[in-house]
């Protein structure tokens, strides 16, 4: 197998084999270290377009690169004039926008990587000179290929942890007990009140069959279990059903009384049962 | 963007002058708080005076929250500004924050710097235990800054001013400086002051190869005397003075001593 050939299928292999335990945000760096090893480059590092004004230095090899932040319009020129396809640079241009980046260097490679929403370039350089052949070339364009991938994959998942970090906490902060069960009898969740007061070790996601059972203990702890029960055949009688100002008095040492609405959730990526238990 | 109207830069002094000297603003002022120093070297040297972006006249529209998170996007201003001196290293002297960006733009692109003046500034204003370094402020400290920034902008603004203007006796200059601060985007100001309070770029120290004036004053709030002294003994052949001046803004409560100092190193 042609040398080039194989380094980037050694690419393909490293990087679908990368660890999914760990977190997403490494993986991009190590991609692009893979990179910077295989093709035995002295710099890789991912320039991202943050918006109009910024563009930073991210994943870099060495990392004191890491951070500097480059006027991102005579880059976007750059690439535009290009067609954004991958610019080859045997030696730089006179009017090259990533002086401080290619400092020291003698020949670079410009790998653009267009994706919603932070279009980003990968930058790879050499301080000896290079041939950059049409072997050398497929195999950048390969690379390109599992580059984009694999930038895609990481901005995805970094946008649902930001989201899913965003809603717990602010699940987290209601006064209320919230639990949701989902139809689907994969998934459930409850925040903080709720875990405290149905005795479940923690917050977050919870199996439908465990938070089911933690539920009829509480309503099995209540004074007024058999009114509970009966309502609860009549709001079950159609999926559409909703309650609000249930009361579950519950007695034991230190006895409360909830008032508990339940309503149903349904929308077209999920369906469930919204149950929320106010003091 | 054009960088003229980005960062509100005006061109003073002798446009004929061999020398240029640039002058980079603190936060919370902008280019005019040079405004008493500036006549004293119109004869010799030729001027450039801008605004930090989010600062003074500086183009609102161009500030960008990523950009600014820290120290870089300052950087890369002052490089492309230092680039306006006509092929010849100039003398740059930065107050407060701006110190610390010219020495690291001067750092990356020591081609455009003659020389270093720093007013005020500080590689590191939070305590730091593991290395015994003191910055002047702990975590609780800057919590509370900022926090009070948050919840009160007006009231933080109105505490704060004659605390680092310091000389009671003029309070027309610390209620100058309030007035300057009102005059900020409190968002940009809270974010700003982050990106500066948090900053650590002590590492950045040992590596100027400029020769570096040091200006301290006294009972300066925001950098104590022992931040100057760390300055002195990491940046190479650097040179410390005490000048007879109060608080942090000595350009502006004594520019006769800022000028007097600056007279004998450039």
């Amino acid at each position: 197998m042609i040398k080039w050939e194989s380094k980037a299928l050694d690419f393909i292999n490293q990087t679908s084999r990368w660890d999914k335990e760990k977190h997403i945000s490494s993986f991009l760096a190590f991609s692009i270290s893979l990179v910077k090893n295989l093709l035995l480059a002295d710099v890789a590092l991912q320039l991202e377009f943050e918006n109009e004004h910024s563009a930073k230095v991210k994943n870099a090899s060495p990392n004191f690169h890491n951070g500097a932040v480059v006027n991102p319009d005579p880059v976007r020129q750059l690439l535009y004039r290009n067609a954004f396809k991958t610019i080859y640079w045997p030696e730089f241009p006179a009017d090259n926008p990533l002086n401080d980046q290619l400092e020291d260097l003698l020949c670079a490679v410009i790998i653009p990587i267009n994706i919603e929403p932070h279009n980003s370039l990968i930058l790879l350089g050499w301080s000896d000179p290079q041939d950059f052949d049409a072997g050398f070339q497929d195999c950048i364009e390969t690379i390109r290929l599992r580059l984009k991938e694999i930038l895609a994959q990481t901005q995805e998942r970094l946008y649902f942890q930001g989201i899913a970090v965003r809603f717990a906490a602010i699940l987290h902060s209601l006064p209320h007990a919230v639990v949701f069960i989902n139809n689907d009898g994969y998934a459930g969740w409850v925040n903080q009140k709720a875990a405290d007061i149905l005795g479940l070790a923690g917050p977050g996601e919870q199996l439908p069959a465990i938070l089911s059972d933690a539920m009829t203990h509480l309503r099995n702890k209540a004074m007024n279990t058999e009114d509970i029960y009966n309502t609860a055949i009549q709001l079950f009688a159609s999926p559409e059903n909703t309650i609000s100002g249930w009361e579950w008095k519950i007695g034991g040492e230190s006895p409360k009384t909830y008032r508990v609405s339940c309503l149903p959730v349904a929308s077209q990526r999920i369906s469930g049962r919204l149950w929320i238990f106010e003091e | 963007m054009d960088l003229s109207k980005k960062h509100n830069i005006h061109f003073a002094g002798n446009p004929h002058a061999g020398k240029t000297l640039v002058f980079g603003h603190g936060f919370g002022v902008d280019q005019q708080s040079f405004s008493q120093i500036i006549p004293a070297f119109e004869q010799d040297y030729h001027i450039i005076l801008y605004d930090n972006a989010g600062g003074g006249q500086a183009d609102l529209s161009s500030y960008s929250y990523e950009r600014y998170e820290s120290l870089e996007g300052y950087v890369t201003d002052l490089t492309a500004i230092m680039g306006l001196t006509r092929g010849t290293p100039a003398t740059f002297i930065g107050h407060s924050v701006s110190g610390m960006i010219g020495v690291m733009a001067a750092n990356r692109q020591p081609h455009l710097f003659d020389k270093l003046v720093l007013i005020g500034s500080s590689p590191r204003y939070l305590n730091d235990q593991p290395t015994s370094y003191i910055g002047g402020f702990d975590e609780v400290a800057l919590k509370a800054l900022f926090e009070a920034m948050q919840t009160n902008y007006e009231a933080w603004v109105i505490g704060f001013s004659p605390q680092a203007m310091r000389n009671a006796d003029r309070p027309e200059l610390a209620d100058q400086f309030a007035r300057s601060l009102q005059a900020l985007r409190p968002d940009i100001a809270l974010a700003v002051a982050k990106a500066i309070f948090f900053l650590d770029h002590r590492e950045e120290l040992p590596k100027v190869t400029k020769p570096t004036l040091i200006i301290q004053t006294a009972n300066d709030i925001v950098v104590p005397p022992v931040v100057s002294e760390y300055m002195e003994r990491h940046i190479p052949g650097s040179k410390r003075i005490k000048i007879n001046a109060q608080g942090h803004f000595p350009q502006i409560s004594a520019p006769g001593e800022i000028i007097a100092a600056l007279q004998s190193f450039v």
